[in-house]
């Protein structure tokens, strides 16, 4: 709140004396800005082009699963599959003689906040089952290091097979959803825990089927899990099952169609959850992204309010893909990412919409497939982008809060 | 006499071949007679604002091509607005999926700051389909190039002369119509216009720029073209002596032709009459499927010291314009600003800066290139 009302003054200072116009160019650029707003600009050097990243490095990500913040250090991790590579994109991997770029990087990747790479890891080892692709397909050296392997499934990929959203909790440990099982691991990748059958879909209740994100929430010590129709929660440490409800705190049910209705009555029924999102005043956010809709609850299950997001947009994801709140103390603004393109800024109160972020396209500032979303301690978002099985896009952008726009203020 | 020198020619090529690690290599032992300029991306060019904008609603297509106006350095790019794919053109969609994209026009003019200056030209039955090569001559017409034609347009896109026939693929020793020429540039001295043809034909034609009178044409070294040549590339051994999709074309202030031999991983260089030369081949071992010799464009120094070929495999190489070495090299695969997603072509301004357009079915943009430092620039 301090921090935004020294923005206001700034800006209020430069108007008065004619200083720099209020509106960043850039920022302009990628967002329409909206009077009481946040405003963004785009790191135009976020991740460094270096190394592996570098002119004469050949990584590259597959799709952008998820991307979450460490807590402690605002260090950014990034889950990614590196599976949808394409086969014309992976020369390096397969086909050295036909190009020399690139090689999908290790499917969890940690950056630091200057964008600067720390270390990757992942893929199937020994004590647990990463699935996609089965065993042996990423490789590991003597000192079991990372060794890049094949790419382990290049078409036909179920939508859960494969990486999907990361969370680092308070203590550190990276929590990773692959291929319905959730993964708990410590900052140097060694498998710590795991819920869940083994990439398998689940047969029996009190496990997860189609998880997509796994939270711990500090307060309570519990995990809570979206998982298709329905958020479960679980003890952080044993993995014990403690309460399930779908929407509304509704039972869910599994019967309820699974069409898009994006008119009318409110659908009774989530209808794939993709992400969950925790606030500091113990609100859980629910991405209930094949209705466009946001569900928010108590965390023991209490339905408060929803709100429904570009409800018309027909996009297959849906609008509301992932969620990530503000970074200032009240948490204000709670932001969506959609699969349209766009990261919508609501009111976290009203769950209003009022504003947005962002085109579909390439260029900076705009997103191609946009899937993930994360914002780290000084408010700047993290923005990743899908493959969707017929194009990439496949960055993380880094989009710097500059402040609040003034009440009366009116952008170019 | 000719063959010995083709000989040497030949020795040359392939000292000049090999990955870039050799290069590499290369370079440490032989200190190049002319530094390679080096360039730094404007993440901020083209301007991303109006129907490119946050409220706008134009994507590109794949773009076939980038040129430069020489009289006022506007950046002129060809796009395929019929390529949008069915995840981008939502709101085309009747009723509207989402509020992006529709196509932008085909044709399209930025100033030199990427402020979007005009576009014209659609896609259908009527003058083009498959947009593939686009230059712009000393008087600021506009060349296009695509199925079986070459078009001459104002800058406003009033058509002024059309060369070739939609309906008519000749062979290679026809003297009437193109067969899917890739480029047409005009040569300010002679006022004649040069064509790579192209995707079908194995041959540079010129003709008058004026009047479309047909002038000459020639193939591989300057032979006759033979269209009963394989159609496989071969990575080593002797030289093809035919082309394999003459895929771009250049032509210095002193009269030299520059063909970008696609299929050859492989440039060739002419007198503007068609007398061969020299040739060299750039990473020829390199198989990458779109082949390392995609484009070609001339510095615009005083003494156009560089050829920049453009490689599908997203690197864009320096060669030295006078010995024909690789001399430097920027780009890669991917989607932040300065890499590349299929690099199909370049082109060069006043000032030095070079600008590429990809063509693939995904990340297509255009992209600056502002030029840093080197010998001098004049």
């Amino acid at each position: 709140m301090r921090r935004n009302r020294l923005y206001m003054l700034v800006f209020a200072t430069a108007i008065l004396v004619g200083g720099e116009p209020f509106v960043p160019r850039l920022a302009a650029q990628i967002q329409e800005v909206v009077p009481g707003g946040p405003v963004f600009e785009v790191d135009l050097s976020w991740p460094k082009a270096e190394g592996h990243f570098g002119e004469q490095g050949n990584w590259d990500f597959g799709a952008i699963a998820g991307i979450a913040i460490d807590p402690a250090n605002d260090h950014v991790w990034v889950a990614t599959r590196p599976a949808t590579m394409a086969q014309n994109e992976n020369f390096a991997l397969k086909y050295p003689s036909m190009g020399d770029c690139c090689l999908p990087t290790p499917p969890v990747v940690e950056f630091d906040a200057g964008g600067k790479f720390i270390q990757g890891w992942g893929g199937p080892e020994q004590g647990h089952d990463w699935l996609v692709g089965g065993k042996g397909v990423f490789e590991y050296d003597e000192n079991g290091n990372y060794v890049l392997g094949r790419p382990r499934l290049e078409s036909g990929l179920d939508w859960w097979a494969g990486e999907q959203r990361i969370s680092v909790d308070h203590g550190g440990n990276i929590w990773l959803v692959e291929s319905n099982q959730i993964l708990k691991f410590s900052n140097a990748g060694k498998l710590l825990v795991q819920i869940g059958p083994s990439g398998k879909q689940a047969d029996q209740d009190g496990v997860p089927r189609h998880p997509t994100m796994a939270v711990l929430y500090a307060k309570t010590n519990e995990l809570f899990v979206s998982d298709m129709r329905r958020v479960m929660v679980f003890d952080g440490d044993a993995g014990k099952l403690k309460r399930v409800w779908g929407a509304y705190g509704y039972k869910p049910d599994d019967s309820a169609p699974s069409t898009r209705i994006l008119v009318g009555p409110a659908p009774k029924q989530f209808n794939n959850v993709q992400a969950l999102a925790i606030s500091n005043d113990g609100l859980v956010y629910v991405a209930d992204s094949e209705n466009n809709r946001v569900q928010v609850f108590r965390t023991d299950g209490t339905f408060l309010k929803e709100g429904f997001v570009a409800r018309d947009r027909q996009v297959p994801a849906g609008t509301v893909v992932d969620m990530a709140l503000s970074a200032d103390s009240g948490q204000q603004f709670l932001y969506v990412a959609g699969a349209d393109d766009h990261i919508r800024i609501l009111n976290r109160e009203t769950l209003q919409t009022v504003g947005s972020i962002g085109r579909l396209g390439h260029y900076p500032g705009q997103f191609y497939n946009l899937h993930s979303l994360a914002v780290d301690s000084k408010g700047d978002i993290y923005a990743g982008e899908d493959h969707n099985g017929l194009a990439g896009g496949r960055r993380v952008q880094k989009l710097l809060f500059k402040g609040i726009a003034p009440a009366a203020a009116v952008g170019p | 006499m000719k063959r010995s020198i083709l000989g040497v020619l030949v020795i040359i090529g392939i000292a000049s071949m090999g990955a870039r690690h050799n290069l590499r290599a290369q370079s440490a032992n032989v200190e190049p007679t002319v530094k390679a300029p080096t360039f730094a991306v404007d993440p901020r060019w083209p301007k991303m604002e109006g129907n490119f904008g946050v409220k706008g609603n134009w994507l590109f297509g794949a773009i076939g091509s980038i040129a430069v106006d020489p009289t006022n350095d506007h950046v002129w790019a060809f796009t395929r607005p019929e390529t949008l794919r069915p995840d981008e053109d939502y709101a085309l969609r009747n009723p509207q999926m989402a509020d992006c994209c529709v196509p932008s026009p085909s044709v399209l003019e930025f100033d030199q700051a990427g402020n979007f200056i005009q576009g014209w030209g659609g896609w259908g039955p009527d003058d083009w389909i498959s947009e593939h090569g686009i230059s712009v001559d000393y008087r600021g017409n506009v060349w296009l190039s695509g199925f079986n034609q070459v078009l001459k347009f104002t800058r406003t896109g009033k058509l002024l002369l059309r060369i070739g026939d939609r309906e008519h693929i000749p062979d290679s020793n026809e003297s009437e119509g193109l067969g899917y020429p890739t480029k047409a540039v005009v040569y300010e001295k002679t006022n004649e216009v040069f064509i790579s043809d192209g995707y079908v034909n194995r041959r540079v034609i010129v003709f008058d720029a004026d009047t479309g009178k047909f002038k000459r044409l020639w193939g591989a070294y300057g032979n006759k073209p033979d269209d009963a040549a394989p159609w496989i590339r071969v990575f080593d051994g002797p030289p093809p002596q035919q082309f394999f999709v003459p895929h771009d074309i250049a032509v210095s202030r002193d009269g030299l032709v520059y063909v970008a031999d696609r299929g050859n991983n492989r440039v060739q260089v002419f007198h503007s009459d068609g007398s061969f030369v020299k040739e060299t081949f750039v990473d020829r071992g390199v198989r990458a499927p779109s082949n390392t010799v995609i484009g070609v464009s001339v510095s615009t120094d005083e003494r156009q010291q560089f050829l920049y070929v453009a490689g599908a495999d997203d690197h864009l190489r320096i060669l030295n314009r006078d010995t024909l070495q690789i001399i430097g090299s920027f780009g890669r695969m991917g989607y932040y600003p300065g890499q590349m997603m299929r690099l199909h072509m370049s082109a060069v301004d006043s000032k030095g800066n070079i600008y590429t357009a990809t063509a693939g079915s995904d990340g297509r943009r255009i992209q600056k290139f502002v030029y840093k430092n080197g010998s001098p620039q004049s």
